[in-house]
């Protein structure tokens, strides 16, 4: 699993290091049972506070990413997977609306707006 | 969470100087910072939470333990390393440990040895012919071999070289790592802190500015830098504080939105503690 | 815990405590020598190894706390109570006392000029050490190390003033009420008033010290 954190970015370390979780069992990098590094370890290893980590643990808890047991550990929980699967798709879909509805209102073609998303997916 | 250390509205009054209304809490498997300049309260709060001054009025509670009723039930289980060493200095380092050890119910002989080991300490040596970081050391050695379960420093690290310093980075580390429950001290070498604290507490002439995560410190503020023509009135009281040269001026928000709506092309920049603890006692003073 | 108090006293002092027990060894063959007057080598050199080995290592303790009082205040950051902190010196002088009374006694045994081992004059001494241990710890306690050494040396310089006009105001007092009384029932009323005398100042000093803000 890799997790990145930007100094340079905007967003909380926190959200930045649950982000890069989900987005990690998402792609089922982190499979079903898999265990989560001890909330120590992992603080230790990313080099942000143990605080932030247990928010992290606690919230992914909460949106059903992950179960904890007390002194045994955390771990990746699928179950709710198919939902947030769901709820990632329609945050494409309202990003594409909004990109459509856009593109609309400057007179950019279907064509013209394929051809755009071909060449900005190749940038990465 | 539980809290190991609880300290309720703490007054203590000296000649000019006083602490007003000091509370705070530290989480239980937290390292905290706490900062401040010097003279700024830290040694004095340190020290009245150990019953080493007498408080005006407050409450102090150790692991859910009031200090008052139970001083010495909970001093065995706290390892304090005070600046300094504050010791014999003429006898060596078994004599002094000779005469600590046995204050602890639970002390652990093969402990102190591996530190010593680790340290590269000779106990038979004279404390006096140790340099500042072996003293330190030394009394590090002393605090972690009777299975504290809160380790308490004052300042241990001023005066220290960066090797020392992370060193002793490390050892907290291993110590929190190995069934220590939490770690408080008080330093105004701020860098040390960036990389290890989990909580900061920070003090200003007597009085607590703050108690944050350090994470989420680091996350709100921000350092801002632009040009000097657009600090006016209304931009200038989104900072806690400024610096302005002919080049431009720089200062930290937490506001950073509001800051980038009023203030075209700045830079912006994640803080340092040591940035926030400045701006905050400069904020004081306005 | 005050056991290890104690020898923390003795471990701070350590090349001065054998000193001191020398001297005491050496003072009766000393005074032996120099004195011709046998009925008081003996009393003469116990009060004189009494007095000299109590008073300057209690001193020598006391500067030695001095020089490292923050010591002590990291020991009160260390289960050990202040009040054993204190007690711990009371226990020192004693057993210095002590000391001084066992080598007299050994010496008395080699040496027969000395006279033999008088309890009432140890009972006597012992309520000197115990006058002297009541006065100096709770004043060093109250005015701090400089203060009382300061006032010390003034009173041993005053005192070839102030001994006298003591004599002479006793003359008139009526001691002979004092000394028809037992020898037994004399040593006894010393060490009770001693043993008194001790637990009161051992009392104040406490109390001050337990309200002390340490360094």
């Amino acid at each position: 699993m890799k997790i990145l954190i930007s100094n340079a970015s905007d967003s909380p370390l926190y959200e930045q290091i649950k982000e890069q979780i989900k987005d990690a069992i998402l792609k089922e990098e982190l499979k079903e049972g898999d265990a989560l590094p001890s909330i120590r370890a992992f603080a230790n290893d990313l080099k942000v506070s143990v605080l932030t980590i247990r928010r992290v643990y606690e919230e992914l808890e909460q949106e059903g990413f992950v179960t904890s047991q007390v002194g045994i550990g955390t771990f990746v929980s699928t179950s709710n997977l198919d939902l947030l699967r769901d709820s990632k798709r329609r945050l494409v879909e309202q990003k594409m609306l909004d990109m459509i509805q856009t593109a609309k209102s400057l007179n950019i073609s279907k064509d013209e707006l394929n051809s755009m998303m071909d060449i900005l997916y190749e940038e990465d | 969470m539980e809290s190991i250390l609880k300290v309720s509205d703490l007054n203590k009054s000296y000649g000019n100087f006083s602490l007003s209304n000091v509370s705070f809490s530290l989480p239980e498997g937290c390292i905290t910072g706490f900062i401040g300049v010097n003279g700024a309260g830290k040694t004095t709060t340190l020290r009245t939470i150990l019953e080493l001054t007498n408080r005006t009025s407050g409450h102090i509670e150790f692991f859910g333990l009031d200090m008052q009723s139970h001083e010495q039930e909970i001093k065995n289980r706290i390892g304090v390393v005070l600046d300094d060493g504050h010791f014999y200095e003429e006898l060596s380092l078994a004599e002094m440990k000779s005469i600590i050890a046995p204050a602890y119910t639970s002390w652990c002989e093969q402990d102190f040895k591996n530190y010593l080991e680790r340290f590269s300490l000779n106990p038979k040596q004279k404390i006096n012919t140790l340099s500042k970081g072996m003293k330190m050391k030394y009394a590090l050695a002393l605090a972690l071999s009777h299975k504290a379960e809160l380790l308490i420093m004052d300042e241990p690290t001023s005066g220290l070289d960066p090797l020392i310093r992370s060193q002793l980075l490390t050892i907290l580390t291993d110590y929190m790592n190995s069934g220590g429950k939490g770690v408080f001290f008080s330093t105004h070498i701020t860098s040390d802190l960036d990389k290890i604290a989990d909580m900061l507490i920070m003090i200003d002439n007597g009085h607590i500015v703050f108690q944050e995560e350090k994470d989420t410190l680091l996350d709100y503020y921000r350092i801002v830098k632009g040009d000097v023509r657009y600090l006016n009135a209304e931009t200038r009281k989104l900072f806690l504080s400024t610096t302005e040269t002919a080049f431009g001026f720089s200062g930290v928000t937490k506001k950073i939105s509001e800051v980038q709506r009023l203030i075209p092309d700045v830079v912006v920049e994640r803080p340092t503690i040591e940035d926030i603890m400045l701006g905050s006692i400069e904020g004081g003073k306005k | 815990m005050l056991i290890h108090l104690v020898r923390k006293d003795f471990l701070i002092v350590k090349k001065y405590v054998l000193l001191m027990l020398a001297v005491c060894v050496f003072i009766p063959p000393f005074m032996m020598w120099r004195i011709d007057d046998a009925t008081y080598v003996g009393s003469m050199s116990f009060i004189l190894a009494a007095i000299f080995s109590v008073f300057l290592l209690l001193r020598y303790v006391s500067f030695k706390e001095n020089q490292y009082a923050k010591a002590s205040t990291l020991l009160c950051a260390t289960p050990y109570p202040r009040k054993l902190l204190v007690l711990s010196k009371y226990v020192f002088g004693l057993l210095i006392y002590g000391a001084c009374c066992l080598i007299f006694w050994a010496e008395t045994l080699l040496f027969p000029v000395l006279g033999g081992f008088h309890i009432e004059l140890s009972a006597v001494m012992f309520l000197v050490v115990a006058l002297f241990l009541g006065i100096y710890l709770p004043v060093q306690y109250k005015l701090g190390y400089e203060t009382t050494k300061f006032a010390s040396f003034i009173i041993i310089m005053a005192s070839p003033f102030i001994v006298p006009q003591l004599l002479k105001m006793q003359g008139g007092a009526n001691w002979y009420p004092l000394i028809a009384l037992s020898p037994s029932i004399l040593s006894a009323g010393a060490i009770l008033i001693g043993v008194i005398v001790l637990a009161v100042s051992a009392g104040i000093s406490v109390k001050m010290y337990c309200k002390a803000d340490l360094s």
